[in-house]
């Protein structure tokens, strides 16, 4: 035990002093923060200089309600509808013309281009008819805007019909209240976050654990093929065998994964409060769930000894990154199986299929933690979960150390399915 | 003395390749024990089995009058045939490391490594990363992790191959102090010259059998004096004289190498009948034609 104690130690302490460790631990929050800060700061941007239509239609009164429309803010402005996050409030300046002539048509697209307007929505009878309408803009991308206008648009002609056929305003205004709908999840009979955060938790966290899981599970495999063409290992294999060298290898990348986790939920911690404000319209109050802290920390050690040790056995199999490269799609696969199944598990956590497939040892690292954090499964199948994943690791880690006890002696050609079942043989 | 390595009949098979066949050897605590053979002969194969890197299929290994366990490698120093280093490690936490995965404690690795860096001039290398320093640098830091545990048995892979003269002629000395200090030695090469220098017994091996093995002052003697050197003026005629097996004239003098059995006093006879014969010497033969008989006659 002293002997794997040291070569944990010495994987330990070489990983955490190196610049890459360094670089990547700190860059990877300010990427988060920044994949979400950024878009929040550039909406924050967009919705800045109001934007400048003119609305052109024969009909005054209808060119009048889109104008109340764009300006009013959207009914029910506290929902999670569409609308909300669309059309922010005080957004147009809006102008209307009830003169549709060619003459104008012209003057507006060079008033477009001179950039004095932003747009103009241009109400033609005939159209209006049809359901459509030709909105001409500098901008036409710009979705936001887009969606404003049609938005408006087709609030005016429902209110405009509406009251054609005898309802009064303060009865067109009730029926056209959107619905809110609260999503609350419930653990245990206990009410808890919304819908939003459980989906942006869980999300954030199955990234971090696939990212995780494969890097630390490479950078086994990298470290055996670097010691195979430094040709170290046969000086460490006259102290110490094969397996403690693999054993002390993967639990100390493990303990640098685990370490690196720790620092960035402090990280995240220190900085979660002025981000989270910052967010706070979109995401509406993001917050971590404790228990799926520690449900990450268990399925990252779990997946990743999983993983390693497969990566360990393909680390003793090659003789270069290059060969390496060449067979990771084994191990990746899974891994790759389980994030694309992450989405219909999200959506149905508790369907047969999400159940049966969280069971499987290569996908549960990923598939049962989405269903731990979004609805707590029965404890016999957490237990299930556990125990398999837990006798799958066991049964690799022998394989693997007896494919990693030959292979890592075996300089030159990469074996061959037949040679790998006789370096078992040899091996036991 | 006791025995420091017995090999008792040692077998180890790879699929259909044999590589050490029933291989059997004593080496006697103190000694210096070259281990020769020509490349593929099963020597590293032998010598990983003797420290545990591969278990045998057959036979068994005995250290120090004890069969094999691992806390015995405490007491052995190897240095494979292949060897490297963490390149990315500090020289001197290299040594310490090393040191301690052979149960040295921490204080202690320290003190000795830093004893050795200064004896092998590398005192002002111990905090550059290995990676810095040249190839003859870090063999010297190869040898330190060997020997640091101060091992009762030292087993050396091909140790003088790929060595720059200098750390050559350091790598001997040291060996010669480490066998004063009562240390056993065991090394393997296929160059003799070093061997005859250097070893007290010898086991040569070919395809992973022992083909002949002990003493080498008594090796050499039982292979009997069977070569001539010889100065003559005239000509003794050696071509098809039934005596000889082969002959080397280097136009001063000659070198005869008698058929088996041949009596080189019946030789004498014959070539001073035809030429005079100024110089007529009896030789051991050296190593090297020892082992080139034997390999070849094995072959």
């Amino acid at each position: 035990m002293h002997k794997v104690w040291l070569i944990v130690h010495r994987e330990y302490l070489e990983r955490i002093r190196s610049k890459t460790f360094l670089l990547f631990t700190l860059l990877m929050p300010a990427l988060m923060a920044g994949s979400i800060l950024i878009p929040a700061k550039l909406a924050d941007l967009k919705s800045g200089p109001p934007r400048r239509i003119v609305v052109v239609a024969t009909n005054a009164d209808l060119a009048a309600a889109v104008k109340q429309e764009l300006l009013a803010p959207p009914p029910a402005a506290s929902s999670a509808g569409p609308p909300e996050k669309i059309a922010p409030k005080d957004n147009f300046v809006v102008q209307i013309s009830t003169t549709p002539t060619a003459e104008l048509h012209d003057a507006l697209g060079q008033q477009v281009s001179a950039g004095t307007i932003d747009g103009f929505l241009w109400l033609n009878e005939d159209e209006l008819a049809n359901h459509k309408a030709t909105y001409s803009a500098r901008d036409v991308t710009d979705f936001q805007t887009n969606a404003a206008v049609r938005w408006a648009l087709r609030t005016a002609l429902v209110k405009q019909s509406l009251a054609q056929k005898g309802m009064t305003g303060p009865q067109v205004e009730t029926l056209l209240t959107p619905v809110v709908l609260r999503t609350v999840h419930i653990t245990k009979g206990h009410e808890g976050a919304s819908g939003i955060t459980v989906f942006v938790t869980g999300f954030i966290m199955v990234m971090l654990l696939y990212m995780n899981v494969l890097i630390y599970g490479m950078s086994v495999m990298r470290s055996i093929i670097e010691e195979k063409t430094s040709r170290i290992l046969e000086v460490l294999l006259s102290s110490v065998t094969a397996k403690e060298l693999l054993a002390g290898k993967i639990l100390g990348v493990g303990a640098v994964g685990l370490t690196q986790i720790l620092i960035w939920l402090v990280i995240g911690a220190l900085f979660s409060t002025p981000g989270m404000v910052a967010a706070q319209a979109y995401l509406s109050n993001v917050h971590i769930v404790v228990s799926a802290i520690a449900w990450f920390g268990v399925f990252f050690l779990l997946g990743y000894f999983l993983y390693s040790t497969v990566y360990a056995a393909l680390g003793a199999m090659v003789n270069s990154d290059h060969e390496a490269q060449q067979m990771q799609w084994l191990v990746f696969l899974p891994v790759l199986l389980s994030v694309l199944l992450a989405n219909p598990v999200m959506q149905h956590p508790d369907s047969p299929m999400a159940v049966w497939l969280s069971l499987v040892p290569f996908f549960a690292p990923i598939l049962m933690f989405i269903r731990v954090v979004e609805e707590q499964p029965p404890a016999w199948q957490l237990a299930l979960c556990l125990t398999l994943m837990l006798a799958t690791i066991y049964g690799l880690l022998a394989l693997s150390s007896r494919i990693y006890r030959v292979g890592i002696l075996m300089y030159g050609k990469r074996p061959t399915l037949p040679e790998l079942r006789r370096w078992l043989k040899y091996a036991g | 003395m006791a025995n420091a390595v017995e090999l008792r009949s040692i077998h180890k098979t790879f699929d259909h390749f044999t590589a050490v066949d029933h291989l059997s050897l004593n080496i006697r605590a103190g000694s210096v024990y070259g281990l020769l053979g020509p490349n593929g002969a099963g020597k590293t194969s032998s010598i990983r089995m003797m420290i545990g890197i591969i278990m045998p299929d057959d036979g068994e290994v005995w250290l120090f009058g004890e069969r094999f366990h691992r806390e015995q490698l405490q007491r052995v120093g190897y240095l494979p045939e292949e060897r490297g280093l963490y390149k990315r490690m500090k020289v001197l936490d290299h040594l310490i490391f090393l040191g301690r995965l052979h149960g040295l404690p921490e204080h202690e690795a320290r003190k000795r490594s830093l004893a050795w860096c200064e004896r092998l001039l590398l005192n002002e290398w111990t905090h550059k990363k290995v990676e810095e320093l040249s190839k003859g640098m870090q063999q010297k830091v190869q040898f330190i992790a060997a020997l640091l545990h101060d091992p009762d048995l030292v087993i050396m892979d091909e140790p003088f191959a790929g060595l720059d003269p200098g750390n050559a002629v350091m790598l001997k000395d040291v060996l010669l102090e480490l066998k004063k200090a009562g240390k056993t030695i065991l090394f393997s090469t296929h160059r003799m010259d070093q061997v005859e220098r250097l070893c007290d017994a010898i086991c040569l091996i070919d395809h992973g059998r022992s083909i002949l093995e002990g003493d080498l002052k008594k090796v050499k003697a039982s292979w009997g004096k069977n070569h001539v050197q010889m100065q003559y003026e005239g000509d003794p005629q050696l071509d098809g004289n039934d005596l000889v097996e082969s002959f080397n004239n280097y136009g001063n003098y000659v070198e005869i190498r008698l058929k088996p059995g041949a009596d080189a006093q019946q030789l004498l006879h014959r070539a001073a009948d035809r030429a005079r014969i100024t110089r007529f010497e009896l030789l051991e033969p050296s190593l090297e034609e020892i082992f080139i008989d034997v390999v070849g006659k094995n072959a």
